[in-house]
Parts: structure tokens; C-alpha cells; sequence
């Protein structure tokens, strides 16, 4: 017997998604209130479709017998569709809270994104696998749930603080050039996570990118590089478009400043308790709360941004603009905790990745990542540095 | 109150910048502490160097040595591996760079803390005061509202709005006033200092931890018992060697595998332990992962489990191609020799292996002690009288290797033996206080985002035409955007209960 009705309902909501991220499109691109009922109805019935696909998958597990069964998070797929129903779930709520449709034009292609990823990603086993010891730990649904619930809100920030820096920038800013450069990043991985799936007929024992950026044929590797050039010198040339679209929705600034603020100070304390209770398993299963490995100091590294994003906001004064690339960098670093971690480097939490030896490509993935956000604070540093000797003034914390 | 766009170019100034002027040495090196600035380069430096640990292996040069190598080649290799030991980076969260780091990050912490906290506890003791003429006009947040009858009527009202609203008003009156007034929260001041404490108090645990704690390892077959173990980890005060005493014994009495019915997924490992201390067997506990046993402060952890190879046994299947058809299984320790079955010729098990790789020169290189169908074995044959007949070696993997001279054909069929489980110990003493700073930086975080101190204010006095006004006025230290609305549903009950 097949155990795959999770997998159908699963499909069904990707392409939900899919189709309420194509009504949320339309609703940014024509403001028809029509189109955004029917984008947040979609989104809704995809959320459904989800809820139903983690339902039976934890059904069906146990319908496989011999003490298989257990919650659906402890593989890569059912962790990230788990991962992108709680970004739904805290996304449908800021919608209904803040009665304002326009973040679903970039919250649901993330969730779209990582639908997709999941499901056609070679590395990604989608079985059903008995639980290793290691495992079998009440912790690990806490551990596994906090940790999610925090990644979410601070996936939904990042949505938030990338709208907010595409309405807020000129295209003399530098600004510019850091939103237009993340947003194509992000298109190249759509393009080639889609390109592994057109291209390679037997994914199985491929790598993520392999038809493009790590395909054994040095051309294809530099016409990739070429393309990820070429797109992102398209969005820099027309994403000041972007920015009228959304400018002509009228969105609050100060709505998006303020979203982006509370959703990180919702998921502080998660990832903070998903960290804690990490360790108090860690405690339990071999003795050692602590032990420095990729995926707990990863964990940390996310943890520390978070903390400076906070602590620039709530005692420097650090809001819109400056607030919302510290946000990105902070969600740069959620997708490298929780992907990155287990795709490239090695470690404890390697369950059901490639695991093994650390992948040269994560290196200068990493410098970059570190080089721009050392930048950016030291450039952040010598600005206020400079205001300080030319304005004379003090802003209360408290008013 | 929050700013617009990019208040950070024309960031707020440091308290203390303009103090720094004045002052000696230690003024100086205090204000430098004090800062918050330097909070937030601390955490961005502590962010961005602890990548380098997550790249470059922890507990593994050769790890190293090839990720260098396929860097900088053959030739640059061993300088590059020289330089990443001596800035420390193969050991880095240990480093004395990185303890320096944290000692920073501790002292802008207790700075900050001595700074900020007298005053806070001052705000947060001081009682709540009724507001004047002049105080009243100042307030953010302040609504008037007329009111027909009198001020005894309207102060009912008032109070049993705030009550309504979960206040417990204070009351207040003047000549010709009447005020009611109350706080919720206030203690609410002290969570952020609850949450930088408890960082400082997980340190001090971690601390404790690393100088009196140990960690190490053991290995008992079943039906043994030990009474010390390996050190894996260095403790900072306890110089004794490899190898520490337990204060008591510890005995395996039966380790278990089990398997995921139908599969060859391991489900469960168990051991079952029991502690001998001073002879008497004073608990016994079947331990499992994420189940230790713990006994007078040290922990045993399932880690290993494996066949003690000493101990450990091999049954050889021997099929007679001759004549007669029989089988025969043989089951034989390391060395020892046994009469075939149906003929007159010996054999000797000289070596074995549960589980084998085939180099690349042919060679046979053992690979673990986990029997999975990989697994090895050479023979000898003699001839009655001693003469050897030849040798071979039997591979699971390949049934056609075979001896030449004998007439049987062989095969591997089991291998048994005492498990022997492997066991992780730890002592940290430390491992409670860390807790405790945990729970306080959870704690203390949730006081500090959402719970707000919030007071209200409702004045009535009568004016000079004799009417009877009411003035409500309210604050927030934060989060004013929700009290705006708990605030309008105050003066909604003050305006409707007219």
C-alpha cells in the first residue's frame, strides 16, 4: 500500500499557492479589491490543502505499523512544508490583523519557493522514514516547533522589510542596489532550482544546481553566472517600476516599519526558546547543551543579528531603512541556519541531508555574506559618526 | 513617538558622550562600557567571526588539511594549516580571542546594567502621583469630556470604568477635585534587565561548567563492570590524566538492539546498567538515548554499541561438494580450530572481520565492528598430521572465492558475541545554573516586548460655569499604538454611561 494521499494534497497546495501568489500579483499590479478577496480566498483554501497534507501524513505514518509513526517534522521536507504552512499561518493572521493585502505578493512566493524547493530537490527525501533513536524525544517537537514559529516571523519580516526598502529607496540610493541585488539572488535560485528540474531526467543522487551553477561542464557553469549577471542588471535596470507599482497602493511606510519591528520581536523569544530547548535535548541525548556545532552556532549567529536588529532599533534609534536591511541579513542567516547548514557543512543535525564533508561552495557564500554585512554596519557606524559631531541633538527613548 | 525613515542619520547621542571630556582613565574606559553602541558591534563581531568555526572544523586537522588543499594545492597547504592553529581557528570558541570577546560583551553588560538599573528601580518603586493643572496638559494621550450632574455621580463612573478595564484606581481629592488614577505593569521596567542578567548568569554556568566538569567516555561488555573512565574533553582544574577513577562501579548487564519490525533500522538501543557503590548494587536503570542514568552527579549516555572484538565469535557454513552432501556450521573464536565434518582436514579461523572494504589494490581493510553482510574471514586448512593445506580468505560479498584444495565450499553466516556498549559520561556541575539563566532570558524577554506599563489618569473638577469636566489621560512606555486603542475604549465607557 502507498502511503502518498499527504503527497497529493501536498501538490494541491503548491499550486494553490501558486495561483494566490499570481491573485496577489494582480491585486499589487491593478488594486482591485475583487482580486485580493479572491487572492486571500486562494490562499485560504491552499492553507487548508496543507493543513490537510500534514494531517495525513502524520495519519499515515502510523497506518505504516511497526512503530513508525510520530509528527511529521523530523526530515527536510516535512520540516520545510511545515516550516511554510507556519509562514501561511502567520501571514494569514498579520493580514487579517493589519487588514492589508499587499505582503502576500512577497510573502506567498517564498512560501511558494520552498513548496517547489522541497518537492523537486534531488537531496530531498519525501518517504516517510522510521524515527533513529536520536530522535525519539518529546523535546524534539518542542524544539522543532519553536525553532519554526520563529524562522516564520522572521520570514514574514523579511517580506515586510524588502517591501518597505522597495517603496523607500531612490535609485541613487545605495539602497537600491542591496534590494534590487537581493531580489535577484533570489530569482537566479528560482530559475535554477526550476532549470534542475527541467533539464536533468533522473534527479535522483543529483545536486541542488547541478544543471546550472555546479554542472560538471565549465561553460554552462560561466553562461549560469553570466544569467545571474544578466538578471540581476534587468531588476536593477527595472525595478524602479517595482517600486511605482507598489508606491501607488499607498501602503504605509510606518505600517511596514511597524510589521517588520513586531514580527521580529515575536520571533526573538521563539528562536530564543527553540535555541534553549535545542540544548536541553542536546543535555539529554549525549550530555552536552552546548557543543559548537554548525547548526547550533548557526542558530546563534541568527540569534545575534536579531539581537543587534533589536538592540540598533530599541536603543540607537536604527528604524526603516537601516532596520529592514538588518532584517534581511537576519533572514539571510535563518536560510543558512536551517538549509545551508545541513546541505553544505557537516555536523549533528545532518539526519536526512547529504551530510559528510563540508562543500567548498558554501565558503565564498559565506564571505560574501560576512564582507557585505561588515560593510554595511561599518558604513552604518562612520554615518553616525558623522551626524554626531555635525547635529547636537538627543532622541529620548521614551516620549 | 517611533520616528520615520532613517532616524539613524541623526542617531541619538550617547548619554555619556559629552561627559567623556572630563575625567580620568577610568572615567574613560567606564564610558567606553557604558555604551550601546558597543553592544551592537559586539554582537555583529561575535556574529560574523563565529561563521569562521562553522567552516573550518572544529575537532578534525585532516578535515582541514584537505579543504586547504583543495585551496591553496599541495604546496600551501601545511603553511595555511600552520597559520589557521596559531590564530587558533582549529579550536576557535576556546581561543583566548574569543574569551575576549565574551568578557567585552560581559562587561558592557554589568556597565550598562549599573548605568541604567538604580534609576529604573527608582521609577519603579516611586508611587504613582495624581496629576495638576499644568502635569495634565502635558500627557499624550488626554481627553475632556463635560459632564451633566454632579462630581460624586461622575466620579462613580470614572471609577468604575478604570475598574471595567482592569485597573484598581487609586482615589485622590482636593478641594474642588476628584481624581482617580492607576498603573498596570510597572514592574514590566525590569524584564530587559532580567534578560542581560541572565546572559551573564548562563555564562557563569557554562564557566562552572568548563573549570569542574568533565566529560568521557566508556566502554562495558555486557556483564562487566568498570570503575573508571576515558577522558575525551580537557577539565581547566582537574589534572588527572587520560584516564579518571569513578567513585563507584558500573556494570553492563545487557545491551539490545532493536529493529523496526520487517526492517534493518535500528529502533532502540538499550542498556541496561546498575551502580555498585561499595559493593552494593544501588540502582539499576535500562538507559536509552535521550533517557540517561545519573548517579551522584555523572550521567551515562548511550552512545556505541558493538560486538567486543576480543570476545567476539564467527560462524563459518561449510557445504561439501564431495561425495557426500552435508552442511556443517562452525562456530569458532579468533584462533581456534575445528575437524571438518565428513573429512579428516582442520580448520583454523586465524582472523576475521564483521565488516570489510576492498582496497584498491585488493587488499582487505576492516571497517567497523557492525555485522552487515560485508564481513570477513581467512582460514587455514591442514592435513591430518599438521602439514598446511593452503589458505583463503571468505568474503561475504564475494562466494566465489573459495580454497582450491578442499571440498568444501564456505560462507559467513554469523557473528556473535557480548555486545559491549558505548557509553558518553559527564559531570557538569554548572548544567542548573545554565538552566536557570535560560529560563530567565525567556522570562525576561516576553516582560520586555509584551508586557507594558501603562497608567491612566481621570480628573474631575468643576469649571468656572459650574460644569463638571472630566479629564481622562493615559501612558505607555512603549507599544503606544495598542493603548491608543485600550484608551478609546476607556473614554468610549466614560462618554456612554452618561
Amino acid at each position: 500500500m502507498n502511503y502518498e494521499l499527504n503527497i497529493t494534497f501536498f501538490k494541491i497546495a503548491t499550486l494553490t499557492y501558486l495561483f494566490a501568489m499570481v491573485f496577489y500579483l494582480g491585486y499589487l499590479a491593478f488594486r482591485n479589491q475583487a482580486v485580493g478577496k479572491i487572492a486571500s480566498g486562494i490562499t485560504y483554501l491552499g492553507f487548508l490543502c496543507h493543513t490537510a497534507s500534514i494531517g495525513t501524513r502524520w495519519w499515515e505514518s502510523y497506518q505504516m505499523g511497526a512503530g513508525i509513526g510520530h509528527v511529521p517534522i523530523t526530515n527536510l521536507f516535512e520540516s520545510m512544508s511545515l516550516g511554510a504552512w507556519t509562514i501561511v499561518l502567520i501571514y494569514i493572521i498579520v493580514e487579517w490583523r493589519y487588514k492589508n493585502r499587499t505582503f502576500g505578493a512577497f510573502v506567498m512566493p517564498v512560501t511558494f519557493l520552498a513548496m517547489t524547493y522541497i518537492f523537486v530537490a534531488p537531496d530531498v527525501s519525501k518517504d516517510i522514514e522510521p524515527l533513529v533513536p536520536a530522535l525519539k524525544s518529546y523535546w524534539l517537537y518542542i524544539h522543532v516547533l519553536t525553532s519554526f514559529l520563529g524562522y516564520a516571523a522572521f520570514a514574514v519580516s523579511f517580506g515586510v522589510s524588502l517591501m518597505y526598502l522597495i517603496i523607500n529607496t531612490q535609485r541613487k540610493d545605495s539602497f537600491y542596489g542591496f534590494w534590487t541585488a537581493c531580489l535577484g539572488a533570489l530569482s537566479v535560485i528560482v530559475l535554477a532550482i526550476a532549470a534542475d528540474w527541467a533539464t536533468l531526467p533522473d534527479i535522483q543522487g543529483k545536486h541542488m544546481l547541478e544543471a546550472t551553477f555546479r554542472n560538471p561542464s565549465a561553460g554552462v557553469q560561466a553562461l549560469s553566472w553570466a544569467g545571474y549577471a544578466v538578471i540581476l542588471f534587468l531588476i536593477y535596470m527595472f525595478g524602479i517600476r517595482l517600486k511605482s507599482a507598489l508606491g501607488k497602493f499607498q501602503t504605509s511606510s510606518d505600517l511596514l516599519d511597524e510589521v517588520g519591528y513586531k514580527t521580529v520581536a515575536m520571533g526573538f523569544p521563539l528562536l530564543t526558546v527553540g535555541i534553549i530547548t535545542g540544548a536541553v535535548w542536546a543535555n539529554k541525548a549525549w550530555g552536552t547543551y552546548w557543543g559548537w556545532d554548525p547548526k547550533e552556532t548557526w542558530s546563534l549567529i541568527t540569534w545575534l543579528v536579531y539581537a543587534a536588529y533589536l538592540h540598533a532599533r530599541l536603543t540607537l534609534g536604527w528604524r526603516g531603512r537601516r532596520a529592514s536591511v538588518l532584517s534581511v541579513f537576519g533572514f539571510f542567516s535563518v536560510i543558512f541556519t536551517y538549509l545551508g547548514v545541513n546541505l553544505l557543512l557537516s555536523g549533528l543535525h545532518s539526519y536526512g541531508s547529504t551530510g559528510g564533508q563540508i562543500d567548498k561552495t558554501a565558503i565564498p557564500f559565506l564571505l560574501i555574506f560576512a564582507a557585505f554585512f561588515a560593510a554595511y554596519v561599518g558604513v552604518c557606524w562612520i554615518l553616525d559618526a558623522g551626524s554626531r559631531k555635525s547635529a547636537g541633538h538627543q532622541v529620548a527613548s521614551e516620549k | 513617538m517611533e520616528e520615520q525613515k532613517d532616524a539613524g542619520t541623526k542617531a541619538p547621542i550617547d548619554r555619556h558622550q559629552a561627559a567623556k571630556a572630563d575625567g580620568g582613565p577610568f572615567k574613560s574606559v567606564w564610558h567606553f562600557f557604558s555604551s550601546l553602541k558597543l553592544t551592537v558591534v559586539l554582537l555583529i563581531i561575535l556574529a560574523l567571526v563565529s561563521i569562521i568555526g562553522t567552516i573550518v572544523a572544529q575537532d578534525d586537522p585532516m578535515k582541514n588539511m584537505d579543504m586547504l588543499t583543495s585551496i591553496f594545492g599541495q604546496s600551501g597547504a601545511p603553511a595555511a594549516l600552520k597559520l589557521m592553529v596559531a590564530l587558533k581557528l582549529t579550536d576557535m570558541y576556546h581561543s583566548p580571542w574569543f574569551v575576549f570577546l565574551l568578557l567585552m560583551l560581559s562587561l558592557n553588560i554589568i556597565i550598562c546594567t549599573i548605568e541604567r538599573l538604580p534609576r529604573v528601580i527608582h521609577m519603579v518603586m516611586k508611587k504613582q502621583e495624581p496629576l495638576t493643572d499644568a502635569t495634565i496638559k502635558n500627557m499624550a494621550l488626554r481627553k475632556e469630556i463635560k459632564i451633566k450632574g454632579d462630581m460624586d455621580a461622575a466620579a462613580l463612573k470614572a471609577a468604575a470604568a478604570m475598574k471595567s478595564m482592569g485597573y484598581s484606581p487609586n482615589e485622590y481629592r482636593a478641594d474642588g477635585e476628584i481624581q482617580y488614577f492607576a498603573e498596570k505593569g510597572k514592574f514590566s521596567r525590569l524584564g530587559v534587565y532580567v534578560a542581560h542578567i541572565s546572559v551573564l548568569i548562563i555564562f557563569a554556568g557554562a564557566l562552572i561548567g568548563s573549570f569542574w566538569g568533565y566529560k568521557g567516555y566508556a566502554q562495558i561488555t555486557e556483564g562487566n563492570t568498570i570503575d573508571k573512565i576515558g577522558l575525551t574533553g580537557k577539565p581547566l582544574l582537574m589534572h588527572v590524566g587520560s584516564e579518571m577513577p569513578l567513585p563507584f562501579q558500573v556494570r553492563c548487564d545487557k545491551f539490545t538492539l532493536k529493529l523496526y519490525q520487517g526492517t534493518e533500522m535500528p529502533s532502540a538501543y538499550l542498556s541496561t546498567l546498575t551502580i555498585i557503590d561499595h559493593g552494593n548494587n544501588v540502582l539499576t536503570k535500562t538507559i536509552r538515548v535521550n533517557d540517561p542514568l545519573e548517579y551522584k552527579g555523572i550521567r551515562f549516555f548511550q552512545s556505541s554499541y558493538g560486538i567486543s572484538p576480543s570476545e567476539a565469535s564467527m560462524t563459518i557454513r561449510a557445504i561439501a561438494t564431495g561425495p557426500v552432501f552435508n552442511v556443517h556450521d562452525y562456530t569458532l573464536k579468533r584462533g581456534e580450530t575445528t575437524t571438518l565434518e565428513g573429512s579428516n582436514i582442520t580448520m583454523t579461523l586465524s582472523d576475521f572481520s564483521p565488516d570489510v572494504a576492498i582496497g584498491p589494490n585488493n587488499q582487505v581493510v576492516g571497517r567497523s565492528d557492525q555485522f552487515r553482510g560485508n564481513a570477513a574471514a581467512l582460514l587455514n586448512f591442514s592435513a591430518p598430521g599438521g602439514k598446511p593445506i593452503e589458505q583463503a580468505m571468505i568474503l561475504s560479498q564475494e562466494p566465489q572465492s573459495q580454497p582450491k584444495n578442499v571440498p568444501f565450499t564456505f560462507s559467513i553466516t554469523g557473528y556473535n558475541g557480548p555486545y559491549y556498549t558505548g557509553l558518553q559520561v559527564t559531570h557538569d556541575p554548572g548544567v542548573s545554573i545554565v538552566w536557570l539563566g535560560c529560563t530567565m532570558l525567556v522570562l525576561g524577554i516576553l516582560i520586555a516586548f509584551f508586557i507594558f506599563h501603562k497608567r491612566v489618569w481621570i480628573r474631575i473638577v468643576r469649571s468656572d460655569k459650574g460644569q463638571v469636566i472630566l479629564t481622562a489621560a493615559g501612558s505607555i512606555n512603549k507599544n503606544r499604538s495598542v493603548f491608543e486603542a485600550e484608551f478609546g475604549r476607556l473614554i468610549d465607557k466614560l462618554e456612554t454611561r452618561q
